[in-house]
């Protein structure tokens, strides 16, 4: 609906959006992909008794999951451009500052390929895009939208600090205890996910809440009879370590599927790809993809966010 | 642009489509991602001096600590672990040796399994073997990308108890024979039933449930446990030897993954404490003493850190004071 009153109101910015929200959906979908069948699949089948019976359909899934990786990628590639060139048709402050984030990240992913720059000042680049987007977003946004995102954010920034400090001792300058900043980004991602559907001005339906109930229920399932697998595919994808209450872990599954369904049941097609983008990236530094993933899904929700422009058309009418 | 708005929009969509997935496939079958790592580094700076197996040796005392989470793994019943939430490690090597000290808090110390249900600590190191094109899985590496385990147990370390310590009534009247025939784990070449091989277990895995001891036990170890923590050290030569074996090359990169065990908490087997792959950087430079360059680096990283985040939050907190449209 945001794009479309976009297109109505203001036709000179509209091309870019419109261009942008089918790579952004086949990108939240091509990463949801990669994530369950690469990330997830595969990395936990090898658990699957006698695999070696089910050797080639083994084969076949994990080169699927790899193909979907690939595929995110190139979507990537061309989102971020994408995005880029829209958000800067915006014009306003702003919009401009998440295209200036996504700029920063590009060179940061082309220094870390070509490792041309320290490690510490692409881990400081990296969190830094990140804030900067989420900013942007929180500029953009309502005040609800805002601190959610913020929640996101700030989670993702005391995580790749975490690693920032880390990866200063691994350069032998000095040492740090960093299980606080673990500790609170585990908290703050909590909270993103639990506050996403009141963020987002999402009211489930009917459907929606039946479905969020059943993926809470299934995930605290999962975490009552395996949450160690569970576990160590959230720590490995989402950079979270899981030392929270299972129930927390089931809720914010469960309200991180209403808010999406919501969106997608609005035809809020912008958002809702925004927010899969940034589930899929997860929170803290793991590689180039991953961050790229959340900034695409940062850039993503600023553009959807209302324009105040917009509004006060609203009120003058 | 002109020839472009002349193509039919779904056209237009199923070609951009076809693109992107011939693209994808093309970079798969080259192999070529343009993604990077950005996981936590293990740095083994070159040492001045032998580390030897003393983790309390100076030379670890001038080496930084990297602080790697860990999260609950259970690859089998009962499930559980995950009592340990981080491990600090350090890396070194001297004189093509790889030295790796770890160092965790446990409240108990537990190294005894005289009873069924005594477990023992213990800590492992997990690397891609010599051999894999790929970074193997973390559970146990897979059938085509094997992985090298290097496991320190506390009993080990701390010998073969005499069961009359634990039972203290018990009577054996006479054992026919010394031969291995008798005693069963021995003859089957469990490495855990010949305390003369050490402390550590050298073993090799292509997937979960294939563990086994490798044919060349050449890692040696040695941990210590004060103040509530254990504080282990793990040495290997960097050749490896075989290609189901972990190999090093100072100058080069290679994948690492701990595990813990805490005994007190019934954690055996794949019941643990587990990291995700960090990257171990086998450094060619000499242990870092914390110079200016350095410092100049870190200090360059922070302050755009924190220039960045802080103008972000005043732009958010800015944009959170304008007037906003109502829902």
């Amino acid at each position: 609906m945001i794009a479309r009153d976009v297109v109505r109101s203001r036709p000179a910015v509209a091309p870019p959006v419109v261009q942008l929200e089918p790579v952004a959906v086949a990108l939240a979908v091509a990463s949801v992909i990669e994530l369950m069948v690469l990330r997830a699949f595969t990395r936990t089948a090898v658990h699957i008794p006698a695999l070696s019976a089910l050797q080639r359909p083994y084969e076949f899934i994990s080169t699927f999951g790899r193909y979907s990786y690939f595929v995110a990628v190139v979507l990537l590639l061309v989102a971020f451009p994408v995005a880029v060139v829209a958000l800067w048709c915006r014009g306003d402050f702003a919009a401009r500052m998440a295209a200036a984030a996504l700029l920063l990240f590009s060179f940061v992913a082309v220094a870390a390929r070509s490792r041309a720059v320290d490690i510490l000042v692409l881990d400081a680049l990296t969190i830094g895009a990140v804030v900067l987007a989420a900013a942007a977003v929180a500029s953009r946004g309502q005040w609800r939208a805002s601190l959610v995102v913020a929640a996101f954010a700030a989670a993702f920034a005391l995580q790749g600090t975490s690693s920032f400090l880390q990866d200063a001792a691994s350069q032998g300058l000095a040492s740090f205890e960093t299980r606080w900043l673990l500790w609170a980004a585990e908290w703050l991602a909590l909270l993103f996910a639990a506050a996403a559907p009141l963020g987002f001005a999402v009211r489930p339906s009917r459907w929606g809440l039946v479905l969020s109930i059943a993926v809470a229920a299934f995930t605290f399932a999962v975490l009552l009879a395996n949450g160690s697998t569970f576990k160590v595919l959230l720590l490995w994808n989402e950079g979270l370590a899981g030392t929270l209450p299972s129930a927390g872990y089931a809720v914010a599954a469960g309200s991180l599927t209403a808010a999406v369904f919501g969106l997608l049941q609005h035809r809020r097609a912008l958002p809702a790809a925004g927010l899969v983008l940034l589930i899929s990236g997860g929170i803290g530094l793991h590689s180039t993809y991953q961050t790229g993933l959340v900034l695409a899904g940062l850039a993503v929700i600023c553009l959807a966010a209302r324009e105040p422009a917009l509004a006060a058309h609203a009120k003058v009418k | 642009m002109h020839v472009l708005n002349r193509i039919p929009p779904r056209l237009f969509s199923l070609g951009a489509l076809a693109v992107v997935l011939l693209v994808a496939g093309a970079l798969q079958l080259a192999d070529a991602n343009p993604a990077a790592s950005q996981t936590m580094t293990l740095t083994a700076w070159t040492a001045d001096s032998d580390p030897g197996l003393d983790p309390s040796a100076a030379v670890w005392k001038r080496t930084q600590f990297i602080q790697a989470p860990l999260t609950a793994q259970a690859g089998s019943y009962a499930a559980g672990g995950g009592s340990i939430p981080v491990v600090w490690a350090r890396a070194l090597h001297y004189n093509d040796t790889l030295y790796v000290r770890l160092e965790w808090e446990d409240a108990t110390q537990d190294d005894t399994t005289l009873k069924v249900e005594q477990f023992s600590d213990a800590v492992a190191l997990e690397f891609p073997a010599k051999a894999v094109a790929t970074v193997p899985s973390v559970c146990m590496g897979q059938a085509d990308a094997g992985v090298n385990i290097w496991q320190w147990r506390a009993d080990s370390e701390a010998g073969v108890a005499d069961p009359s310590d634990r039972y203290a009534n018990a009577l054996v009247d006479m054992y026919p024979s010394k031969d291995d025939l008798y005693y069963t784990a021995r003859a089957v070449g469990n490495p855990y039933a010949k305390p003369d091989q050490g402390p550590v277990q050298n073993l090799v895995a292509q997937a979960f449930g294939t563990i086994g001891p490798a044919g060349i036990q050449d890692v040696h170890g040695s941990g210590v446990y004060q103040d509530g923590r254990w504080s282990v050290v793990f040495a290997r030569p960097f050749a490896g030897g075989a290609n189901d074996l972990a190999t090093f090359t100072a100058g080069t990169k290679t994948d690492i993954a701990i595990a813990v065990w805490n005994g007190s908490d019934g954690d055996r087997n794949g019941r643990k404490a587990i990291s995700q792959f960090l990257t171990l950087n086998i450094s060619g430079a000499g242990l870092p003493g914390g110079g200016s360059s350095h410092w100049l680096v870190l200090s360059l990283a922070a302050g755009t850190l924190l220039v960045i985040v802080a103008g972000g939050v005043v732009l958010g907190i800015i944009g959170l004071r304008e007037e906003k449209p109502t829902a």
